[in-house]
C-alpha cells in the first residue's frame, strides 16, 4: 500500500507553507440561479465578508451539476468543490436540487470507498434570503479546505 | 369570421390598471402581460411584493416558491430570478408610491389619473451603493423588520430588491441634506414634486390586499406593553434568515431563546367590530408553530385557539402533522386576557379547562395571530373608482359572480375581495386576469418565430463598472481593464463611472457597433440584471460589486485575482456560444374540457370568449353535475337560475361542442398538440385534437356508512334536506327537532381532509329551517366549525336564531339509534359532562366529498393524485390549477373539495392558464434549453425520465431523443443523466463548464 501510504503522507504536511504564508486554496462553487447565487447577491449588498477563494460559476439549478463536473474540477487542481441549491422542496424546476443531493452522495460515496477525500465536495442548501448562511459557508468551507491543506490528488496522478 | 378576442393587428389595446403590487397584483400582472396588455402595476407603499415578501416559507409544505409564478414561456423577456429580487417583464409597468386619483369613463375605456408622490430619489440614477445611509442622522424603526431593528431614514426595504433603489422615510426626514451631498451619482432631490399623469385602462383590477389587525387596539392583550407579546407577522422576521436575529428565534425582552411559546389566534377575527374570519391564521399559526419546533425542539409551543380551520388541500394533515409528528399542543380556548409576570417579563395565561378547572400556566412568548383588516385607505380607494364596500370594509364580490364588482370593468382580487390564503388569492388573480383580458382584446400575440442565429466568430466587448471607487476602492478595475484587453476573443474592453446610468447604459448598443463585437461581458453589479434584459446580443453578467468588491474587503489582490478569473471565465462562456434553437411549434387552439359539471360550463363559456373553440364531454346524459342538486346558497343568489343560464349560453354558443354520454378515454401527445379518443353511449370512437385540457371531473357526495344512513328513513345528507326543502317535500312546520351531523366521513384517519363545503351547508339549511320555523329545535354536533371568511356571520346568526351547536371529539361520535319509530341520537356533553340525548325528526348527515373517477383521469393523462386521491397542482400557491403536465389544468372538486362560488373562480382561472397557452399560434423555445448531439444518442431514454417537463420524447424511427423546444424549461436535469454527453444546454455546454474551470485551475 505504497501509493496509499504516499497519500496520507501528503494530506499531513500540507497545511502552513514554508515561508510560514498560510495555504490559499483554489475552489470551485457551482450555485444555482434560483437561491444560492440570489444569496450571495444577499451576502454583498449586506456586506458580509468571505475569502475570495471560491471560483463561482452560476448554473440555473444544481441539478445540472454534473458529477463529471466536480471530478474534473477535483482532478483539475481543484481543493474543493461546493455545489450549493435551493432547500429541498423549493426547487424552481420541481426537483433538481433533490437530484443534485443524491448525485452528489453517489460521488461521495464512491471517493470514500476508493480511499479519497470526500469532504472537499461540499453541498449545501441556501435559500435566497440567507445571505449569512452564504457567507458563513463560504468562510467554512475555505476554513476546512485550508486545514486540510492543498489537494494531494492534483500531484498524485499525472493527468 | 369570428376573431374571438383578438383585434386586428396593428391596432394597441387600451392597457390594463392593477392597483396593489402583492402577490395576487403581481400575478394578475404577469397574466396580462402575457396577453401582450399593457399593465400599469401600481401601489402605493415604494416597493412590491406586499406581506408576502416578508415571509420566508409557506402553508402546507414549509416551502418557498414564488419564482414558480414567474413565466414558463416568455423566459427571454422577463426576469428570471428571484421574485424578492424583482419582476421585470417589458409589458408590466411598475408605478410605486403611486395612488389612483380618479376614474373616468366606463368599461374598455377608463382614463385613470394617477399621482406619483416622489420618492426623493431617482430610480434612474440610484446605484444602491448605500453612502448616503452611511451619513443620514435619523434612525427609524425597520418596517420590513417590524420595528424589531433599527435603519436610517433613507434606506433599502429589502437588500435583494431590484432595483436597487433606496426609499426615503419622509414621515422621520428631517431633510438636513447630509444624504444629498453623500450621494455620488445626484439621485437625491428633496425639493421634487408628486407626478401626475394620465393612462388609459380598458379594465381595472384592484388588489390591494390586506393590512394586518393592529393589537395596540385591543388592550387586554399587553402588545407594546409587554416586550414579550409580539405579533405573527414580528415572529416571522424573527425565524426568518433575513431578519433581525438572523433566524435564531430570541425572545425580545432578554434575548434568550423561549422554552415555551403560545399562539392565541383570532386575534382582531372573529369579534364583535369584525365578525369574519381571516381564514388563513390558524394555518400560518400552525406553520409558524412547527418552524418553530423544528428549529428548537426542546421548545413547548401551544396553540389556543377556538377552531382549527384547517379547511384548504392538505391543510388537515398539515394539523395532524403539527400535532401528531412535532407535539404541538392544541387548546380549545380563547383567551381572555394576557399577564405579565414583572419580575421575568415571562406571560401568565389563564384558561378555563374542559373539565372546569381554572389553569394559569406561563409562557416566554406570546404570538398574536392577527387577522386581516382592509387596507385603511381601501374606503377611498373604493370611492375613487365609485366601487361599494361590505360592512367590514372589505370590496364586495356575489357568490355567483366571484371577482366581479359592481362597476363594469372592474375587478377586485385577493383579499381586497375578503380574507382569504395565497392560493385561494392565486386563483382569484388568474380569474381577474381572464375577466380583463377578455374585455381589452389584445392584438394577437407578435410574431414568435425566431431567426436562426448565423454562426459567426465571437467577437467580445467587455464593460467593467467601477462604480465611482465602490468598485474600484476595493478592486484594481484598471487592472482588470488591461487584463480583458489581453483576453482572446475580446475586440473592446473599456471602463465606466456608472455604467447603470442612463446614458451610459444607453451608449452601450453604439459602441458594439463601433467595434464590431457580437458578444457582450458586463463586469458591474447586480442592480444591472433588469437592464441586459433588454440588449439583443448574448451578455454574461460578472457581478464584481456584491460577489467580489462588497465582500472581499481589505484583501484587494485576492479580490483582483478573483475579479480577472472571473472576467476571463465569462469571456470562455461566451466565447463559444450553442447555437440559438429555432424550431417552434404548431399548436392546436382547441381545448378539451372533461367535466360538464359547475367547473366545466364555466371554464367552455370562459373560452368561447377568448374565441378558442370547445370540446366539452360529459359522462352523464346532463349537464350541470353536483349543481344540478344545489338550490340555495349560504350567501344568498339562485343557484338554478344561474345553472339554467349557463346550459343555455353554452348550448348556444357554436364554439362549444358538447358530448354527453362520452368519456375521455385516451390521451396522448404533449401541450400545444394532444391527440384525445372520445367514447360515446354508442361506443362509438371519436379522435380529437386539442391543445390544451382541463379536468373539471367533479367529485361526488359519499354515501355515508355510519349513523344507520340507508337504514331509516329520517336519516338524509345535507343535500337531501336542501333537495326537498326546496322541491317542497319537506315542510319545516311539521318538524320539532333536527340533529345535524358534520364531518361524517371527513377528517378521519380514513379521509383526513376537511371537506370544505359541509359546514356552510349545515348553516345554510339551519337558517332556512329557522326562518320557515322559527319554533324547532336545531342540534348541531361539530367537531370544528368551518364558517371561514364572511361565513362567520352566518354562524352567528344561526347561533342567534336559536340553533344549537354542540363539539363532539372524533374518538367519541355521537350515535344514533332507532327505538321504534323514535330517532335517538346521544353524544357527550364536554362542557358540562354526562350525555345528550336528542331525539329528533330528522337527522342530516353532512357526508364527505370524494373524487369522481380521478384515478381512471389521471392514469389516461399520466399524472399525479394526491394521496386523498384529488388531482395534484403543480405548486399549491403559485400554480393553484396548473397539473405537473405542461398543458393540463385543473380545477373544480377534482382538484379538492370547495364551494360554489370558489369553484367559478377556479374554473376562470384554469380558462386562463389554458387561454394564455392556446393564444399563441405557435410555441417557440426560449434561448436557454437543452438540445440532443443525434450522434452520440443511444436512444436509452434516462433523460425523459429525468426531465420534469415532459419535454423529451423518443423518435422511435431514428432511435433517439428529441427535444420539445417549447416545453424545455433549460434546467438541465437531462444533461446530466445522459451517460453519453449527447445532451447539453443551448448556452452552456460541458466543454464551456469545463474551459471556464480551466481559467481558475
Amino acid at each position: 500500500m505504497a501509493d496509499k501510504d504516499e497519500y496520507q503522507e501528503k494530506k499531513a504536511d500540507a497545511p502552513v507553507k514554508k515561508d510560514g504564508s498560510e495555504f490559499e486554496p483554489t475552489m470551485i462553487g457551482f450555485f444555482c440561479n434560483w437561491c444560492t447565487a440570489t444569496a450571495a447577491d444577499l451576502a454583498g449588498t449586506t456586506r458580509l465578508q468571505y475569502p475570495a477563494n471560491i471560483h463561482p460559476i452560476r448554473v440555473m439549478c444544481s441539478g445540472t451539476v454534473d458529477p463529471v463536473y466536480v471530478l474534473r474540477a477535483w482532478l483539475s487542481g481543484a481543493d474543493g468543490v461546493i455545489v450549493g441549491g435551493c432547500p429541498p422542496g423549493d426547487c424552481h424546476y420541481i426537483s433538481g436540487n433533490l437530484k443534485a443531493r443524491r448525485r452528489m452522495h453517489v460521488l461521495k460515496t464512491i471517493l470514500k470507498t476508493l480511499g479519497l477525500e470526500d469532504d472537499r465536495i461540499w453541498v449545501r442548501w441556501i435559500s435566497a434570503a440567507e445571505g449569512r448562511k452564504f457567507a458563513e459557508t463560504m468562510r467554512e468551507f475555505t476554513r476546512a479546505i485550508k486545514d486540510k491543506g492543498p489537494s494531494p490528488v492534483k500531484d498524485y496522478w499525472s493527468i | 369570421m369570428r376573431t374571438g378576442i383578438f383585434v386586428a393587428k396593428g391596432k394597441r389595446a387600451p392597457g390594463v390598471l392593477v392597483i396593489g403590487a402583492g402577490i395576487a397584483g403581481i400575478k394578475a400582472a404577469l397574466e396580462l402581460a402575457e396577453f401582450g396588455v399593457r399593465v400599469y402595476l401600481c401601489d402605493h407603499k415604494p416597493y412590491i411584493g406586499g406581506t408576502l415578501s416578508q415571509l420566508d416559507r409557506w402553508f402546507p409544505d414549509n416551502h418557498c416558491g414564488m419564482c414558480k409564478v414567474l413565466p414558463v414561456f416568455d423566459r427571454d423577456r422577463s426576469s428570471q430570478y428571484c421574485l424578492r429580487q424583482g419582476l421585470i417583464h417589458p409589458d408590466i409597468e411598475i408605478l410605486p408610491l403611486t395612488e389612483v386619483e380618479k376614474v373616468e369613463g366606463e368599461a374598455g375605456d377608463f382614463r385613470v389619473t394617477l399621482s406619483t408622490k416622489s420618492s426623493w430619489v431617482k430610480p434612474e440614477l440610484c446605484t444602491g451603493c448605500g453612502l448616503c445611509a452611511q451619513v443620514c442622522p435619523v434612525e427609524v424603526d425597520s418596517e420590513f423588520n417590524q420595528g424589531l431593528e433599527k435603519q436610517k431614514a433613507i434606506h433599502s426595504r429589502h437588500p435583494l430588491a431590484l432595483p436597487r433603489t433606496y426609499t426615503i422615510d419622509q414621515e422621520h426626514c428631517t431633510q438636513c441634506g447630509a444624504c444629498v451631498d453623500a450621494c455620488p451619482t445626484g439621485a437625491i432631490d428633496l425639493a421634487s414634486t408628486d407626478e401626475i399623469r394620465d393612462v388609459a385602462a380598458g379594465a381595472i383590477i384592484l388588489a390591494t390586499g390586506f393590512e394586518e389587525f393592529d393589537p395596540l387596539s385591543a388592550s387586554q392583550y399587553g402588545y407594546k406593553r409587554y416586550p414579550n407579546v409580539i405579533t405573527s407577522i414580528e415572529l416571522e422576521r424573527l425565524l426568518s434568515k433575513s431578519g433581525p436575529s438572523g433566524g435564531k428565534l430570541v425572545r425580545p425582552s432578554d434575548g434568550q431563546v423561549p422554552r415555551s411559546v403560545a399562539f392565541l389566534q383570532c386575534v382582531g377575527s372573529r369579534d364583535l367590530k369584525r365578525n369574519y374570519c381571516s381564514s388563513a391564521c390558524c394555518m400560518y399559526a400552525l406553520k409558524e408553530a412547527m418552524m418553530i419546533k423544528e428549529a428548537e425542539p426542546e421548545t413547548n409551543v401551544a396553540v389556543f385557539f377556538m377552531d382549527l380551520r384547517a379547511f384548504g388541500k392538505g391543510y388537515h394533515r398539515y394539523y395532524e402533522q403539527a400535532r401528531r409528528e412535532l407535539g404541538v399542543q392544541f387548546t380549545r380556548a380563547r383567551i381572555p386576557v394576557v399577564k405579565q409576570d414583572f419580575k421575568t417579563e415571562d406571560l401568565l395565561l389563564t384558561t378555563v379547562a374542559e373539565d372546569g378547572k381554572t389553569i394559569t400556566s406561563r409562557f416566554d412568548l406570546v404570538v398574536l395571530s392577527v387577522g386581516q383588516t382592509p387596507s385603511p385607505r381601501f374606503r377611498e380607494i373604493s370611492e375613487v373608482l365609485g366601487l361599494t364596500t361590505n360592512q367590514w370594509g372589505f370590496g364586495n364580490t356575489e357568490a355567483l359572480s366571484p371577482v366581479v364588482t359592481s362597476r363594469e370593468g372592474i375587478f377586485a382580487c385577493g383579499s381586497a375581495a375578503g380574507p382569504k390564503d395565497i392560493a385561494d388569492t392565486l386563483v382569484e388573480a388568474e380569474a381577474a386576469a381572464g375577466k380583463a383580458v377578455a374585455l381589452v382584446k389584445p392584438a394577437k400575440q407578435r410574431s414568435v418565430e425566431t431567426e436562426p442565429e448565423e454562426d459567426e466568430e465571437p467577437k467580445i466587448a467587455v464593460f467593467v463598472c467601477n462604480c465611482q471607487g465602490q468598485i474600484a476602492d476595493a478592486v484594481d478595475t484598471k487592472g482588470l481593464l488591461e487584463f480583458s484587453k489581453g483576453l482572446a476573443g475580446v475586440v473592446h474592453a473599456e471602463e465606466a463611472g456608472h455604467l447603470c446610468q442612463p446614458e451610459v447604459w444607453s451608449a452601450i448598443p453604439d459602441s458594439l457597433k463601433k467595434s464590431g463585437a457580437n458578444r457582450l461581458v458586463v463586469a458591474a453589479c447586480s442592480a444591472l440584471r433588469p437592464g441586459i434584459l433588454s440588449l439583443d446580443v448574448p451578455v454574461e453578467l460578472v457581478n464584481i460589486r456584491e460577489e467580489l468588491a462588497w465582500v472581499h474587503q481589505g484583501n484587494s489582490q485576492a479580490a483582483a485575482e478573483k475579479g480577472k478569473s472571473q472576467i476571463a471565465m465569462a469571456v470562455e462562456k461566451l466565447g463559444r456560444p450553442g447555437k440559438r434553437p429555432s424550431r417552434s411549434e404548431e399548436i392546436t387552439t382547441r381545448a378539451v374540457i372533461v367535466g360538464g359539471g359547475l367547473g366545466g360550463l364555466v371554464a367552455a363559456l370562459s373560452l368561447a370568449e377568448y374565441g378558442l373553440e370547445v370540446e366539452l364531454v360529459e359522462k352523464s346524459a346532463k349537464l350541470g353535475g353536483n349543481l344540478t342538486h344545489i338550490h340555495s346558497l349560504l350567501e344568498g343568489g339562485d343557484p338554478q337560475g344561474y345553472l339554467h343560464h349557463l346550459v343555455e349560453k353554452v348550448n348556444a354558443e357554436p364554439l362549444i361542442h358538447v358530448w354527453i354520454e362520452t368519456e375521455l378515454v385516451e390521451c396522448q401527445g404533449y401541450a400545444g398538440n394532444f391527440q384525445c379518443t372520445l367514447r360515446d353511449g354508442d361506443s362509438a370512437q371519436h379522435d380529437i385534437e386539442a391543445g390544451a385540457i382541463i379536468i373539471a371531473a367533479g367529485g361526488v357526495e359519499s354515501r355515508p356508512a355510519e349513523y344507520l344512513y340507508g337504514q331509516a328513513e329520517p336519516v338524509i345528507t345535507q343535500r337531501e334536506l336542501d333537495e326537498r326543502l326546496a322541491g317542497g317535500a319537506l315542510n319545516a312546520q311539521d318538524l320539532k327537532c333536527v340533529v345535524m351531523i358534520q364531518c361524517v366521513g371527513s377528517r378521519d384517519e380514513e379521509r383526513p381532509y376537511c371537506s370544505r363545503v359541509c359546514c356552510s351547508q349545515a348553516l345554510k339549511n339551519a337558517l332556512a329551517l329557522k326562518r320557515q320555523n322559527p319554533d324547532i329545535d336545531i342540534v348541531v354536533f361539530y367537531r370544528d366549525l368551518m364558517s371561514y371568511g364572511f361565513k362567520e356571520e352566518y354562524y352567528t346568526q344561526a347561533r342567534e336564531a336559536g340553533v344549537l351547536f354542540v363539539r363532539y371529539e372524533v374518538d367519541r361520535k355521537p350515535t344514533v339509534t332507532l327505538d321504534g319509530e323514535m330517532l335517538k341520537v346521544q353524544a357527550a356533553d364536554l362542557v358540562l359532562g354526562g350525555d345528550i340525548i336528542v331525539e329528533p325528526d330528522l337527522v342530516v348527515l353532512s357526508p364527505a366529498i370524494v373524487p369522481n373517477g380521478s384515478g381512471g383521469l389521471a392514469h389516461i393523462f399520466g399524472i399525479e393524485l394526491t394521496e386523498d386521491g384529488f388531482f395534484k397542482e403543480a405548486e399549491s400557491k403559485f400554480r393553484p390549477v396548473d397539473t405537473l403536465k405542461e398543458g393540463i389544468f385543473v380545477c373544480g372538486l377534482a382538484h379538492s373539495p370547495r364551494g360554489v362560488s370558489e369553484t367559478i373562480a377556479q374554473a376562470q382561472a384554469a380558462a386562463q392558464q389554458t387561454a394564455w397557452l392556446l393564444s399563441r399560434a405557435r410555441l417557440a423555445p426560449s434561448r436557454l434549453i437543452s438540445q440532443v448531439n443525434e450522434r452520440r444518442c443511444s436512444g436509452c431514454e434516462l433523460c425523459i425520465a429525468a426531465c420534469p417537463y415532459d419535454a423529451r420524447f423518443k423518435d422511435s424511427e431514428k432511435g433517439v431523443v428529441v427535444v420539445r423546444p417549447a416545453l424545455c424549461q433549460g434546467c438541465g436535469a437531462c444533461v446530466v443523466a445522459c451517460p453519453n454527453a449527447a445532451a447539453s444546454l443551448t448556452e452552456l455546454e460541458d466543454r464551456q463548464i469545463f474551459s471556464m474551470m480551466d481559467v481558475v485551475l
